[in-house]
């Protein structure tokens, strides 16, 4: 197929080929772009949290009255939670992880905020915790009850062993293991890494740090404590509804105010990513139709008032394919000159929102995938006039009026 | 003819036969050259092959000097001679003229018909259809069609070169 005469006729009237182009260009360079945000939330959405989500629940609650007597009530009612015959697990917990409220600290390899440091997200749970969680143990030892304390309200104490993530201990160690060394609060408190957990996220699912974790033997106080229980595989909801029965027959001081499952405290944290997932994804359906329509719309255009000159080429020879094969070519050249002119667009639009917005620069096989993809939709627009004008007598070329 | 599939009868167009149409029927986005181009792309010439029987056609129809015009830059005369460069420019054996002087004025009409008896002198047999007996009369054989069906046969006519005249409804059957 000779592409000259194709170029030459639309080098003639170049109007709508132009807008059509500068359509596919917009269409290319948007798409790209959001096809790359919605797999990234995706990706962001279906990470390993580290954890046995499916089988964790909370139950928030708060004081009340004088019965309330701090420690003694929150390890009443753990021992509460922990009878239940399909609970593994369950502890006192500061904040729920993936909830987007927590605390973090930071932590060094040298007394006076000196050497390397650590930034974590730390989770204050007695020694049940990490059973709990259902994390898994890469090296070390999990705390036992003799190191778990209750420090006063607002003292500046710090446990004397942790557990951290994997995570941190790179942060901290980047050459050699962490275990069993010690590092310091920004009080100069000298801490013992008593285990390395292999994985787990924190409580901020849009920090580029969570997987930053620490598990510190501390029992909370009432201020922001929970309590996080893990049920046995598959009895999540009957425990939920057992555990608030049973913490509800008891009256030590204290109102439970919700009991509710991980997995929708996760989903809840993941709304905004799968919503923009959905919108992003809408959009692109809406600009791959539009297009099509631009596309089919022209190229039905150009069949029609170019009845007589298809009429003619094929009374001078050509075959049906030649009249298929040159509507499509055409389209093909516009669509080919609109991703041209896209994956520019695509590229700068990428830029400006990893600037603007810290995200991943574009990959460049999204624009493969883009190119690819418009130019299979704009075959497929084209086909259905092409094919018409591929029907066009020869005789038509001999009609005078 | 209407036995042959489509591709078949597109092929016979293509290199037996060379129309010319009573509106000329070129490509306006395509310049001349590019038009007299259109049935040797078909044959998938050789570029070089194209050009030489591209130039030779259009010596002969005297536009050598136009190659690069659009056809709208050209009077109508002229238009009719890119035709006929085009459907010479294959080497048909067999030329279907449609009523050729049919949007041209006299002198204009006289001049295609001096081209085409020219091209009769090289050797080409010319089938035209035609409604004016002034030009019929310059044909070699007039055949007389009325509503489809021949009429009258009038074996040569000492006026010029071989012309064979149809009514134009006859014409539409070679397009299958």
């Amino acid at each position: 197929m000779d592409i000259k005469p194709i170029f030459s006729s639309l080098r003639r009237s170049p109007t709508g080929a132009v807008l059509v182009a500068l359509q596919i260009a917009l269409a290319l360079a948007i798409v790209v772009n959001s096809l790359f945000i919605i797999v990234q939330r995706f990706e962001k959405v279906n990470r390993d949290p580290g954890m046995d989500v499916p089988n964790i629940f909370f139950v928030g609650w708060v004081p009340s009255g004088d019965k309330f007597q701090g420690e003694v009530t929150m390890r009443e009612d753990l021992q509460i939670l922990r009878s239940l015959p399909g609970v593994q697990a369950a502890t006192v917990v500061n904040a729920v992880p993936l909830s987007g409220g927590g605390s973090s600290t930071a932590m060094f390899t040298e007394p006076n905020e000196k050497g390397r440091h650590g930034v974590m997200n730390y989770f204050q749970v007695d020694e049940q915790g990490l059973e709990t969680f259902g994390t898994r143990l890469a090296e070390g030892r999990n705390f036992d009850a003799t190191i778990v304390t209750m420090p006063p309200k607002n003292s500046s104490t710090s446990p004397s062993g942790i557990l951290v993530t994997r995570d941190v201990a790179k942060e901290l160690f980047p050459d050699e293991s962490a275990l069993g060394k010690t590092i310091y609060t920004g009080t100069s408190q000298p801490v013992t890494i008593l285990g390395i957990i292999e994985h787990m996220h924190g409580s901020w699912p849009g920090w580029d740090k969570v997987g930053n974790v620490a598990l510190f033997p501390v029992i909370t106080d009432e201020t922001y404590a929970r309590y996080m229980v893990r049920a046995r595989p598959g009895q999540r909801d009957a425990m939920m509804k057992m555990a608030e029965e049973a913490l509800g027959k008891v009256d030590n001081g204290r109102v439970i105010l919700r009991v509710r499952s991980l997995e929708y405290v996760a989903a809840s944290s993941y709304a905004e990513d799968r919503a923009m997932a959905l919108y992003l994804t809408v959009v692109i359906a809406l600009l791959l139709g539009i297009s099509a329509l631009g596309i089919f719309g022209l190229a039905a255009f150009n069949v029609s008032t170019r009845t007589r000159q298809i009429g003619t080429r094929r009374a001078v020879g050509a075959r049906r394919t030649d009249i298929l094969q040159y509507f499509l070519a055409e389209n093909w050249l516009i669509t080919t000159v609109g991703v041209v002119l896209g994956c520019v667009l695509a590229l700068l639009l990428g830029y400006w929102l990893s600037t603007t917005f810290e995200l991943p620069r574009l990959k460049l096989y999204y624009l493969v995938i883009g190119v690819v993809g418009l130019w299979i939709v704009s075959l497929a627009a084209a086909f259905r006039p092409a094919r018409r004008a591929s029907m066009v007598s020869p005789a038509i070329a001999t009609r005078t009026v | 003819m209407s036995k042959l599939d489509d591709d078949a009868r597109s092929g016979v167009r293509n290199h037996k036969i060379g129309f010319i149409f009573q509106s000329f029927n070129l490509i306006p986005d395509l310049n001349v050259f590019d038009n007299v181009d259109v049935p040797l792309r078909y044959r998938r010439m050789p570029a070089v092959e194209r050009r030489e029987r591209i130039n030779s056609a259009l010596d002969l129809v005297g536009l050598s000097s136009r190659m690069k015009h659009l056809p709208s830059q050209l009077s109508g005369g002229q238009q009719q001679r890119v035709a006929i460069a085009r459907a010479l420019a294959g080497d048909p054996a067999l030329l279907l003229a449609d009523e050729p002087t049919g949007n041209l004025d006299s002198l204009m009409a006289r001049q295609v018909m001096d081209l085409l008896e020219q091209i009769n002198g090289m050797g080409a047999t010319i089938v035209m259809v035609t409604h004016d007996p002034e030009l019929a009369r310059r044909a070699h054989r007039n055949v007389q069609v009325i509503d489809g069906q021949i009429t009258d046969y009038k074996p040569y006519e000492a006026h010029s070169a071989s012309v064979t005249v149809l009514h134009p409804q006859a014409a539409d059957a070679t397009y299958g």
